[in-house]
């Protein structure tokens, strides 16, 4: 479970995040959209302890500082060592926590079953598709057994069919392993197709601006009317927000 | 490919005799009289003798500068403080290897040292400034992955920059061998002692009015310093498969 | 920085400790020591070779460029060093090193700098030549005559302390009269270590009749001109006390007095003055005989001896 208490953090003279509180239920699959640029990966950097903050952050009822191994992490950009097979890669936190050899292979084993990466454990990140690439990042922030899964827009570089299916692949994988998800993106779509909660923020610096349940059955019908008008309640609060930042743009000028 | 390396080096040959025999002058012998000579040079083991020497100069400034330079681009690359070195070695860098000869003769004689300190002095800067830039042009995503992965910064550096960075290492070793292989001819065509290496072949040659000498020494140099780079291509496919 | 400089510090050391040797009193001390010749095939080599083998000793010898012997003598690198003046008489006077034996000992007139033209030049510009060679000559009686203010001349050209320069001129026989018997001897020790060949250089008397012209002297003795309105490309070597007379010839406005412009073109060393006469960038020059002779033979670079400058001129110096 995360909780953030009034989270703050200012770079420089530049707010970024004004008094961000929320919570995620253990199992949850929380997604956070926002208009680009207001804050939302400084956010999850800060929950993953890459980043200084002000207020407070806590895993599981307990004050969380620097980095937490109950975390794992999905960067927005292909950040595969690429250096190291994917095998390589799987094992890179095992390594770190020096692991023995027998319990690498078995986890690695089936990660890659999990997520049907079978006969590609020693092939390098440059041979693998975009898609694959995402997929071996999930396994590899995932190998070490975290509660808590944060992932930053991961799906926002590959092509709509390739995204499709990756966010299936990615319920699926959520369904066997109950994580706590916490999912950035600026796709509505993405986040109503996903997430048991959506939260919206307000452009920068960001805070909690509106949250909506999403109770619908999953697979989701995207074309379902219930699935389009929730898009459309939420895709509404942001463009409130985008037309505010271009309000205030004219007024700057 | 290689039947085509092969026909490009027989025409090259072949125009050069051409143009030999045109200008029938003693300042352009021949690619016959010239590979008389380099046989005669190689079979009395001369030739042999030469670039051992030669060769035992450049591993020990190339050596060298990797022990120094390697580590040292690798620090200032890390550690934010200290790129403020920058000043000094950007001060020092345009200056040519060459450029230090007469002062490397007054702190080192003539012998082995002062050979080996021009070679170190050409083969430090790109070993150095490609260390540093491999480390440096890491993306910040790769060491955060690290991070969040549990990995201290010990182990980020041995884990993740150090292998990211190995490509460009890699490159700044075959630079700095090349720049490394051109000083040594320079280095060796002033005072040396003992009077052997392919620069020296080259200077005495000159000072001999020995054309065909010189050139044999050229196409020696030019031999090694081709096989030395070859090899440390393939150096770079073997241990840097994971490149594209 | 800090680890390159100690490193540097570490080598220095090592380098200065591991040269150190005795110092050398008599002719015997040398046996066994190493010996700097200005290049292979030189006079100097020659004369060193010929001093070893009277002397019954044997020592390593090595290429050293002039300018770099004091301070190799110095650092330990060379036990001694055998070169043209000025370098023994510096590294007497400045070094306190000590002067074993001259090439006067060695090889008595034995020959040393000439000076040389282009053939082509000296085919098509005799005039230019007999004037340079006319003003060579009246150079050479001046020194002879007036010691003391060539000493002047000498010391203003080079830069060199009076007390260097009267030291060097010491040892330095100058002349005019190209050294034929001198060499001929040279070019035979030439043959025999098999510096040249004998295909190029065919019957000897024929070779050398063509490569030292004797007889100009006696044309430029008589010849007299004063509108040449000429400029003459002239190469000479540096510092070097052999060539005095063209220090002389300009500072006493010889060349103007024929109406002659000399334009100077200044070297370190005799082969790269000999490819400069290759590459026809020079029109005449002084320089040794050494490379004068071994490029017109391996090179084939067509040039005339027309003048001595001087015979003898070196000196072997110990520490």
């Amino acid at each position: 479970m995360i909780t953030l208490e009034q989270v703050a953090k200012t770079i420089g003279e530049l707010p970024i995040l004004e008094a961000v509180s929320l919570s995620v239920k253990k199992g949850q699959f929380m997604c956070l959209v926002g208009p680009s640029g207001c804050g939302k990966t400084t956010l999850l950097k800060c929950i993953a302890g890459l980043r200084t903050y002000e207020g407070k952050i806590r895993i599981d009822g307990r004050l969380s500082q620097g980095i937490n191994p109950k975390i794992g992490y999905v960067f927005q950009e292909f950040s595969l060592f690429p250096f190291l097979t994917v095998k390589g890669n799987m094992e890179f936190g095992l390594r770190i926590q020096k692991k023995p050899r027998k319990e690498m292979d078995d986890i690695v084993a089936s990660l890659l079953d999990l997520f049907l990466l079978q006969g590609f454990e020693h092939a390098y990140p440059h041979e693998l598709s975009g898609g694959m690439q995402k997929k071996v990042a999930i396994a590899r922030a995932l190998a070490t057994d975290p509660e808590i899964l944060l992932m930053d827009e991961p799906f926002v570089s590959l092509d709509a069919q390739t995204r499709n299916m990756l966010q299936k692949e990615l319920l699926r994988i959520w369904n066997k392993t109950h994580k706590t998800i916490l999912f950035i993106t600026h796709n509505v779509d993405e986040a109503v197709f996903l997430a048991d909660r959506v939260m919206v923020l307000t452009r920068r610096p960001a805070t909690v601006k509106e949250e909506f349940l999403i109770d619908l059955e999953r697979e989701r019908d995207r074309t379902s009317p219930e699935f389009v008008s929730v898009r459309k309640e939420i895709l509404k609060e942001l463009e409130e927000e985008y037309v505010e930042q271009v309000d205030r743009g004219y007024k700057g000028l | 490919m290689r039947t085509h390396k092969v026909f490009i080096v027989f025409v090259f040959v072949v125009v050069w005799e051409v143009v030999a025999v045109l200008a029938n002058s003693r300042f352009l012998p021949s690619p016959l009289h010239v590979g008389t000579t380099f046989w005669n040079l190689l079979s009395s083991g001369a030739l042999f003798r030469h670039a051992a020497v030669s060769l035992a100069r450049v591993l020990a400034g190339f050596l060298l500068a990797l022990a120094v330079g390697l580590p040292l681009g690798v620090l200032m690359g890390w550690f934010p403080k200290m790129e403020n070195l920058s000043v000094i070695i950007e001060m020092l860098r345009p200056i040519p290897p060459l450029a230090w000869i007469p002062l490397a003769m007054l702190w080192f004689g003539i012998g082995f040292q002062s050979k080996a300190f021009i070679i170190f002095i050409g083969a430090f800067f790109p070993i150095l400034s490609n260390a540093l830039l491999g480390v440096r042009e890491t993306e910040p995503y790769l060491v955060e992955a690290g991070r969040v992965l549990g990995a201290s910064d010990s182990q980020i550096l041995r884990n993740i920059i150090l292998p990211n960075s190995f490509p460009s290492i890699l490159e700044g070793l075959r630079i700095g061998l090349g720049i490394a292989w051109m000083c040594l001819v320079a280095a060796e065509l002033t005072g040396l002692n003992p009077p052997l290496g392919l620069g020296y072949l080259i200077m005495e040659a000159r000072d001999l009015g020995r054309a065909d000498t010189v050139m044999a020494g050229m196409i020696a140099i030019g031999v090694i310093g081709y096989a030395m780079n070859i090899a440390l291509r393939q150096l770079e496919k073997r241990l840097v498969r994971w490149r594209p | 920085m800090k680890k390159i400089c100690s490193l540097l510090l570490v080598i220095l050391v090592v380098g200065c400790l591991s040269q150190q040797e005795g110092g050398i009193q008599s002719i015997d001390d040398l046996n066994g020591k190493t010996i700097a010749i200005p290049g292979k095939a030189t006079v100097q080599d020659f004369l060193l070779q010929r001093f070893l083998r009277d002397n019954n000793i044997t020592a390593t010898t090595i290429i050293v460029g002039p300018p770099e012997m004091i301070q190799t003598l110095e650092s330990g690198g060379i036990d001694g060093f055998i070169a043209w003046e000025p370098y023994p008489a510096r590294a007497v006077v400045e070094g306190e090193h000590m002067l074993l034996v001259t090439s006067r000992e060695i090889w008595p007139h034995h020959p040393c700098c000439v000076l040389a033209v282009q053939k082509e030049y000296l085919a098509e510009n005799k005039d230019v030549v007999l004037a340079v060679l006319a003003s060579h000559m009246r150079a050479t009686a001046f020194i002879l005559e007036n010691p003391q203010e060539a000493i002047r001349i000498g010391v203003d050209f080079t830069g060199m302390s009076e007390e260097v320069v009267s030291q060097a001129v010491q040892t330095i026989e100058y002349v005019y009269e190209p050294n034929y018997a001198g060499i001929k001897d040279y070019l035979e020790q030439l043959l025999e270590m098999e510096y040249v060949s004998s295909d190029d250089v065919g019957d000897m008397d024929t070779f050398l009749g063509e490569f030292v012209n004797s007889q100009l002297i006696e044309e430029a003795a008589a010849y007299s001109c004063s509108n040449l309105d000429r400029i003459v490309r002239m190469g000479y070597l540096r510092a070097d006390l052999h060539q005095l007379a063209l220090f002389v010839a300009l500072d006493q406005g010889y060349f103007e007095e024929f109406g002659l412009t000399v334009e100077l073109y200044v070297f370190s060393a005799g082969p790269q003055e000999m490819d400069a006469f290759g590459s026809q960038d020079i029109d005449m020059g002084y320089l040794g005989i050494a490379p004068a002779t071994t490029k017109r033979l391996n090179l084939g670079i067509p040039i005339v001896i027309l003048a001595g400058a001087n015979n003898e001129g070196s000196a072997l110096v110990v520490s």
